[in-house]
């Protein structure tokens, strides 16, 4: 029952809540009015809306595609049974995902300042280019660092998944595949990734979420505008803005609900295409 | 059933991204109010408070700041009101506002003495939570500088808040850049040189072409914004309309024509204004960027905290225009039950006992003109500034401000025109595009305001 209490105080009721904010104007200094659909009707019409959806699926949604990647790879190599000191690695590579993103975005920010930063100097240097990048201030660039530096923060955490599924597989069939004749790469090939699939589907939607949400990094990296040329303005960070910087609870509250169907569009979407090949 | 707790669990999953909708304000590491560190901290006993009233009043007062130092004004006035206690709570910068906001609108737990950034005054300056002051503090509004007065008050006029700085601006200089490129490091000699904005557009190419491109006259095109903006006569609303003005449309071809010139070092990236940054304060230290425009309070932020090796290399001139910048505002919570100590407590921090200790003890530039003309007289030379009289400067400059009131939509409208003409600059746009841009911003975040 406790937490039935907490859940409805802490859960439910914000939830409610925002729900009836999003059918309000409300500025936060005089109460809420009540205007029925007409935050709906915007947003359908809202240009911005539309780009911070696509920014998100480029930003939060691709960056799953390497993590996954790098996550695999890791995971089969430090799950070889005669490796040494994969305890080691495995700590290493954990340790970007425990700290913060907010962190790891300001870290990103000084080394890719375009001035300033250690990449830029290395590359100068180093002869790659003679002028340096100004990597935030490019639309392409921007979103492609924010791709890079949220999957540096996050492929230790699929690989440690990945590694714990692989461990769930049953020795007996690799040792069984092994011996008749098999290779590392093809018992890789055949039987731990067609074993990993549960595993596997729970990360694709798990990262689906919280991609779609995806805030910290990007925030961090634009000082909170999302330039350039909004070419980084993510969902919640939109959110964020509208509620909390230009004081549009109603609209905010709106944004929120319309992410929370989105999201919830794509989780069904990504489960049903995950089923049908099992089937 | 094993599908069915499959999508419950989604749900729930999802239900976290509403949830979070109440948090995101509070994970964000928000940078956008890097001038709140500006400490402004004013006071003043009222003229009708003698010796006995300040035994006699009795009760607590509940303060939030998102600055440390409130708690040196805190000291001052428990000492004097013995009676009162003033409980402090100390903000993390970034959480100050949302949260304030939230009280002052739940009507529960809301600070008696309300404290407010100029950044984000305009936004709250409506609040009924805000007390009327009209008629409560005539004396402190006597004798506080203009300027500071239109951004205290409400659209409809009504005295809201007190602005407890003035925050004059001037050209802070580097001294020993002056006696290179301008052939003397005396205020009035640099003050000459800038007074208009092509002698400076004019001398910042001269100094990027003898420097061969090291050294430059301004930091950032941002500068001109800075400027431009706190010169400004025209609110950026009125009566639910959008105006540009004309300070600011011609921040565009001021900050085209620098970029141009090699004027500025393209430094500042960031969407803010005297937003300096990491690489901003490096070239405090090292002496590659001539002036930096600023106001009062960023002489002991900004330079004396990032170059403290440079003591007496510094100077402040008066460059083409006078201008503001950032402040902090106290208002009183309308329902407070305290009210008689908090309005006390608001005067004590804007009236002339008070301020006069605050600027002899850490050289802060206050919102009293008697007490600031005082201490032009009396405050002689600061040293770090070469032996110029901080006070004397700021108080010539201060006398001379025009400012426009300040709206609601204050600090989103500017994070969108410095990036519209951050377009410009960058030659992604031109000048009608860029300011097309930003119209249509405007409109797609506040579909109130009017945008022809």
């Amino acid at each position: 029952l406790p937490f039935f209490i907490s859940f409805a105080l802490f859960d439910l009721y914000p939830t409610l809540f925002s729900l009836y904010i999003s059918f309000t104007k409300w500025d936060g200094l005089y109460p809420p009015v009540f205007i029925g659909l007409a935050n709906y009707t915007r947003i359908l019409h809202d240009e911005v809306f539309l780009i911070a959806i696509y920014n998100t699926f480029i930003i939060g949604v691709l960056s799953i595609i390497p993590q996954l990647f790098l996550g695999l790879i890791l995971a089969a190599i430090l799950n070889d049974k005669l490796l040494k000191g994969k305890d080691f690695f495995r700590a290493i590579f954990f340790v970007p995902y425990i700290v913060t993103a907010s962190f790891i975005g300001l870290l990103a920010h000084l080394l890719f300042d375009w001035q300033s930063g250690s990449i830029n100097m290395f590359l100068v240097q180093s002869g790659f280019i003679s002028e340096p990048i100004n990597w935030l201030n490019d639309p392409a660039t921007a979103r492609l660092l924010n791709v890079v530096v949220s999957s540096w923060n996050y492929f230790g955490y699929y690989m440690i998944i990945l590694i714990a599924g692989m461990q769930g597989i049953n020795p007996e069939i690799s040792e069984a595949a092994q011996v008749d004749g098999a290779s590392k790469v093809q018992v890789f090939w055949k039987i731990t990734l067609p074993l990993l699939r549960p595993v596997m589907l729970f990360l694709v939607v798990t990262s689906l979420i919280f991609g779609m949400q995806v805030f910290d990094i990007p925030y961090v990296l634009t000082d909170g505008v999302g330039g350039p040329e909004k070419s980084t303005l993510t969902l919640v960070m939109l959110l964020y803005r509208t509620a909390f910087k230009a004081n549009d609870f109603g609209y905010g509250a709106t944004i929120a609900y319309s992410l929370f169907v989105l999201i919830f569009i794509f989780s069904l979407l990504s489960l049903k295409i995950m089923n049908r090949k099992e089937a | 059933m094993r599908k069915l707790f499959v999508y419950l669990c989604l749900l729930t999953l999802s239900f976290s991204v509403l949830a979070a909708c109440g948090s995101s304000g509070n994970q964000s590491p928000s940078t956008t109010d890097k001038t709140n560190t500006t400490v402004a901290e004013g006071g003043e006993n009222a003229s009708g408070t003698n010796e006995s009233a300040s035994t006699e009043l009795k009760g607590e007062i509940n303060l939030w700041s998102w600055f440390d130092t409130a708690q040196y004004t805190v000291d001052k006035f428990e000492a004097k009101y013995p009676g009162v206690k003033v409980n402090l709570t100390v903000l993390p910068s970034e959480e100050y506002k949302t949260k304030l906001l939230s009280a002052m609108s739940a009507g529960a737990g809301v600070p008696d003495v309300i404290l407010m950034d100029a950044n984000f005054v305009g936004s709250m300056i409506d609040h009924p939570a805000l007390e009327d002051l009209t008629g409560q503090v005539d004396e402190v509004v006597a004798d506080q500088y203009d300027y500071t007065i239109a951004a205290s008050k409400d659209s409809k006029g009504q005295l809201k808040s007190l602005s407890l700085q003035a925050t004059p601006g001037g050209f802070y200089y580097r001294r020993d850049l002056a006696k290179k490129y301008i052939g003397s490091d005396d205020p009035k000699a640099v003050s000459d040189a800038i007074s208009t904005w092509p002698k400076l557009m004019d001398l910042g190419e001269k100094i990027d072409k003898e420097s061969g491109g090291k050294n430059h006259a301004l930091a950032s095109w941002v500068d001109f914004n800075s400027v431009q903006n706190g010169s400004k006569t025209v609110p950026w609303v009125t009566d639910g309309k959008l105006t540009i003005a004309p300070e600011l449309m011609e921040a565009y071809d001021l900050a085209k024509e620098a970029r141009a010139r090699k004027v500025e070092a393209s430094l500042i990236e960031g969407p803010f204004l005297f937003g300096a940054n990491a690489a901003v304060f490096a070239t405090m230290q090292q002496g590659t960027v001539l002036f930096y425009p600023s106001p009062t309070w960023a002489l002991n932020y900004f330079i004396v905290g990032n170059a403290p090796d440079t003591k007496g290399q510094w100077g402040i001139a008066h460059g083409p225009k006078s201008f503001w910048g950032g402040g902090i505002y106290a208002g009183l919570y309308s329902k407070s039950k305290n009210k008689a100590a908090a309005l006390e407590m608001l005067k004590y921090w804007t009236g002339p006992e008070y301020l006069r200790e605050l600027a002899k003890e850490q050289q802060d530039f206050s919102n009293s003109k008697s007490v600031m003309k005082e201490m032009a007289e009396s405050a002689g030379g600061n040293e770090f500034i070469g032996g110029q009289n901080f006070f004397e400067f700021f108080n010539d400059s201060a006398l001379t401000i025009k400012a426009a009131a300040a709206t609601k939509y204050d600090q989103e409208l500017h994070t969108m025109f410095i990036n519209s003409v951050k377009m410009y600059v960058d030659g992604k746009a031109s000048k009608d595009e860029a300011i097309a841009a930003f119209k249509k911003d405007v409109k797609n975040t506040f579909p109130d305001i009017n945008v022809d």
